[in-house]
């Protein structure tokens, strides 16, 4: 790095920002429970902006253009990188923004053994035993550790240690010859392995009750329940919405003080960035920019309370403070899970593909598994699909007294929606 | 256009990378690397801020391979230094890693053959990819940005311009390869707002081509732009099963989900796949053809050779309607004792390979888009895609898509429905194919995951096609 920054005070740049990552990643790869394969990733990856400021009529303009410089290249390498990457941000010419000023922070290069923690989180999985009807069919397991180191010139210099797991896993439950599959991704840091367990047991009933699923039947005005690994997704609408760089660019038409439920029923959403959440694989304690993490409330009882983002459209919007999004937590609503079960309901635990347009707030998918209760018993259902939009769904919601950590949020275990249409079987 | 040059970088590197298998070859039953320099630029403009860009995509890096006592692992790493000092790290590493994953028995898996072979493969770029105009190219930009902007409640619009140059290299005791090849990309991105609600549409294009791609796009923005006003306050579809035509870009969608993903073949390996057990047999429509390859088409995802030194190949899925082939890379050929086709791929030189689809499409038929409609009593036209997911395990099909236009006694009565959630069985989906048009249009600027990582640059289209289907 000081290689760099020496070839960049000659080469008269207005600013610059060097990142660093070292990445170190340790994989397994199963079919059922034999080896397919293993990997080892050892890589060090520095990118250069690079920042030209001009002035016409007395306004200031600023530029920057991005380049990763790779391990081994020559002085002369990286001056030619330098030359060029000028031009390019000379051409970029925006409106001037400053960069992330005096940020210190120093941790010191941690030595993960990724290898063992590999073959922990591996343990892990292996401790689920098959039965008669469910069985692992393939899973695969990461381990990641990175060490972030960035500098800038105007005297920010932080540096820190992340790491993260992930477990991709495929079960298999067959019911009278009819074999189904579940498929289910987890990210985490630190996790007890105990509990990486306990969630592939989870998926397991899961897995059970899809075979004995049957068609989901057409509705009208449905009230349907959410409760899934989806539920994040779902709160990540607000999140968009509050996104500087959407509100930027006209994206999203959020202010703050506007109240997205304004005449609701129901439960009113707040949601809080925080810093730090034990287990949550997003624990960076300054963004890429720099600026360190906060805890930030975005919305509050249905009004929108701050933007978060980068540096350049925080800056333009005139933010006071810039942080970016790494956890969240929603807070919990008024109804618990058994009050919502009292009445009718159908309630999706899995959808093939969860998707959130965080523009235009359509949302829905195809269901994998739901439970459909008729007012006597709860049937399985799978197949058929919903469509929503947010600003229709907000005006009734409830969300559960109860709450799940998924990764990096924490989110009502289960949100009530009203007058669903449901595509299904006639 | 001119001969895309090799990569000085790789061919730098040559002679330690053979170095490097030479002595791993010693203590491994095989050993291959793949490397890679993948370099380009973004150009983007809105109507707010300018820049250009190192491409996400670039990469420079190294994958090592290598078998020992039944089993595979790999190694990566983005600088070579002392090239024993290299050899010893990969070896202790892999070979530590090998002794704390002992408890798990291998997947049995042969040792791969390869034939000896020595090529070095060259697509047409534009000459600009070298020595780009920059200037000219945000003036190209600007342009067209304004344009957009200019319609009634335009907020922004936002074009992005990509120059991709691909390099790679695959070396081991039997190959020796070396390919590049370019592509470019441009696509429009606006927001637009009425009556206090807010709509996006996009489009654009992308291909073996310079800049002049981006002047085609200026005389898209009328229907695109209408489009995307036609889907302001547009209602729900009423939840039925109809009949519908699909836009060449819907069409890809379902050819990419339907017998894409279900017959990507380290799937058979798993059993997650049912066609596996369907080989031979008539699953779609008498009309309907469908094909995946990295070679026959000059696409994002075509290329000489894949990322296990397999030569691209075209594969035909589904021939008149029986589906006969699969697609697979070279570890779950050698599990499944079948040929590979060229089809493995990475992400990056970081990550692990898979059966990656590359460009997959239908084939065509000889029906108008206006013979389509005019078939059509009570239906949809339907386009705008926007995620697609599979169930391989069950021929499953969900695609998301952001208009349907209704038709209604032949004719499209200029009512718009939206968000449409298309959901499925494959086989019921390719055996109501009723109609096929006869040009195929292809569509390269998304990336396909397997499962939610591992993503890929892939391309897909087919002709207007015409089927029955559930909409949502």
């Amino acid at each position: 790095m000081e290689r760099i920054i020496n070839i960049l005070k000659e080469a008269q740049v207005s600013d610059f920002r060097i990142m660093e990552v070292k990445k170190t990643s340790h994989q397994a790869f199963f079919v059922r429970q034999f080896l397919d394969q293993h990997r080892i990733s050892e890589t060090v990856h520095t990118t250069l902006d690079v920042y030209m400021d001009t002035e016409e009529n007395g306004q200031k303009f600023r530029g920057r253009a991005s380049k990763e410089i790779y391990p081994g290249e020559s002085d002369e390498e990286i001056r030619k990188d330098v030359e060029q990457l000028k031009l390019n941000a000379s051409l970029a010419k925006n409106p001037f923004y400053e960069i992330v000023k005096d940020e210190k922070y120093r941790e010191e290069e941690k030595d993960y053994d990724l290898m063992s923690l590999l073959s922990e989180v591996v343990q892990g999985v292996q401790n689920v035993r098959d039965t008669d009807s469910e069985k692992i069919n393939s899973y695969e397991v990461f381990v990641n550790g990175y060490y972030y180191h960035i500098v800038n010139s105007q005297g920010t210099d932080v540096a820190f240690n992340t790491m993260n797991e992930e477990v991709e896993i495929v079960i298999n439950s067959v019911d009278d010859g009819h074999e189904i599959e579940i498929y289910h991704d987890s990210t985490f840091a630190g996790k007890p392995i105990s509990e990486i367990t306990d969630d592939i047991l989870e998926v397991f009933r899961i897995a059970r009750d899809r075979t004995k699923a049957v068609p989901t039947k057409k509705m009208m005005n449905a009230r349907v329940l959410l409760s899934g690994d989806f539920n994040p997704d779902f709160f990540d609408y607000f999140l968009t919405r509050t996104n500087s760089r959407y509100v930027f660019y006209g994206e999203s038409q959020t202010k703050i003080g506007d109240d997205c439920q304004r005449e609701s029923e129901g439960d009113k959403i707040t949601l809080r960035l925080v810093s730090e959440l034990p287990h949550s694989s997003d624990n960076m304690p300054y963004s890429k920019d720099g600026n360190k993490a906060l805890d930030l409330t975005v919305i509050e009882n249905g009004i929108y309370q701050n933007y978060w983002g980068d540096q350049i459209t925080g800056y333009y919007l005139g933010m006071e403070k810039i942080t970016d999004a790494n956890n969240f937590v929603v807070e919990p609503g008024t109804k618990s899970v058994a009050e919502m079960k009292q009445e009718p309901y159908l309630e999706i635990i899995k959808f093939s593909d969860f998707g959130m347009d965080g523009i235009t707030g359509n949302f829905g998918g195809e269901i994998r598994l739901g439970y459909y209760y008729d007012g006597e018993k709860v049937i399985p259902v799978t197949g058929g699909s919903i469509t929503c939009n947010m600003e229709k769904s907000l005006k009734h919601i409830y969300l559960s007294q109860e709450t799940k950590q998924y990764d990096n949020c924490i989110v009502p275990c289960t949100i009530e929606l009203f007058d669903v249409n449901v595509a299904g079987e006639q | 256009m001119i001969e895309a040059k090799q990569s000085e970088f790789l061919l730098g590197c040559r002679d330690k990378l053979k170095e490097l298998i030479a002595i791993l070859d010693r203590d491994f039953e095989y050993a291959s690397v793949l490397a890679t320099d993948v370099t380009g630029l973004t150009y983007s403009v809105n109507q707010k801020t300018t820049s250009v860009s190192q491409l996400r995509d670039s990469e420079r890096g190294f994958v090592v391979r290598v078998y020992k006592d039944g089993g595979y692992s790999e190694y990566s790493f983005n600088e070579i230094g002392d090239v024993h000092t290299l050899a010893d790290k990969i070896r202790n590493n892999l070979l530590n890693q090998s002794r704390i994953l002992k408890n798990a028995a291998k997947l049995d898996t042969p040792l791969l053959h390869e034939e000896a072979v020595t090529r070095e493969f060259a697509g047409e770029v534009s000459e600009e990819f070298y020595e780009p105009d920059n200037q000219m190219i945000l003036g190209k930009l600007k342009r067209l940005s304004d344009k957009g902007a200019s319609y009634d409640g335009v907020i922004n619009c936002s074009v992005t311009y990509n120059m991709k140059l691909i390099n790679k290299m695959f070396i081991s005791r039997n190959k020796n390869l070396i390919q590049g090849w370019g592509y470019s990309l441009v696509s429009c991105f606006f927001v637009v707002m009425k009556d206090e609600q807010t709509q996006y549409n996009y489009f654009g294009e992308e291909g073996w081509q310079g800049s002049d791609i981006i002047d085609k796009q200026y005389e898209r923005f009328e229907a695109a732009y209408d489009d995307a006003v036609a889907m302001i306050g547009a209602p729900n579809i009423e939840p039925g099963e109809y009949e519908i035509i699909c836009t060449p870009r819907a069409a890809g969608l379902i050819a990419h989900e339907a017998f894409g993903h279900g017959v990507e073949m380290d799937m058979f390996v798993k059993d997650r796949a049912i066609a596996k057990q369907h080989m031979g047999e008539k699953l779609a429509s008498t009309i309907t053809n469908m094909y995946d390859g990295a070679e026959g088409v000059k696409q994002t995802a075509s290329y000489f050779f894949d990322d296990e030194g397999t030569l691209a190949q075209k594969t035909q899925i589904i021939r008149k309607g029986y589906l006969v082939s699969g697609i697979c890379d070279a570890l779950s050929a050698a599990r499944l004792h079948v040929q590979p086709t060229g089809n493995g791929r990475r992400e990056s030189f970081e990550r692990k390979a898979y059966t990656r689809m590359t460009n997959t499409y239908f084939g065509t038929q000889a029906n108008t888009l206006e013979e389509m409609i005019k078939a059509t009593q009570y239906g949809f036209l339907v386009d705008g895609v926007e995620s697609g997911m599979e169930d391989p395990k069950h021929w499953g099909i969900q695609c998301m898509l952001a208009r349907a236009k209704e038709i209604r006694n032949g004719v499209l009565t200029g009512k718009v429905f939206t968000p449409v959630v298309l959901t499925g069985y494959v086989p019921d989906l390719l055996s109501n194919i009723s109609m096929l048009g006869t040009d195929i249009g292809l569509e390269g600027s998304g990336y396909c995951g397997k499962g939610y990582k591992e993503w890929v640059v892939v391309s897909d289209g087919g002709p207007y096609l015409k089927t029955k289907v559930r909409l949502g």
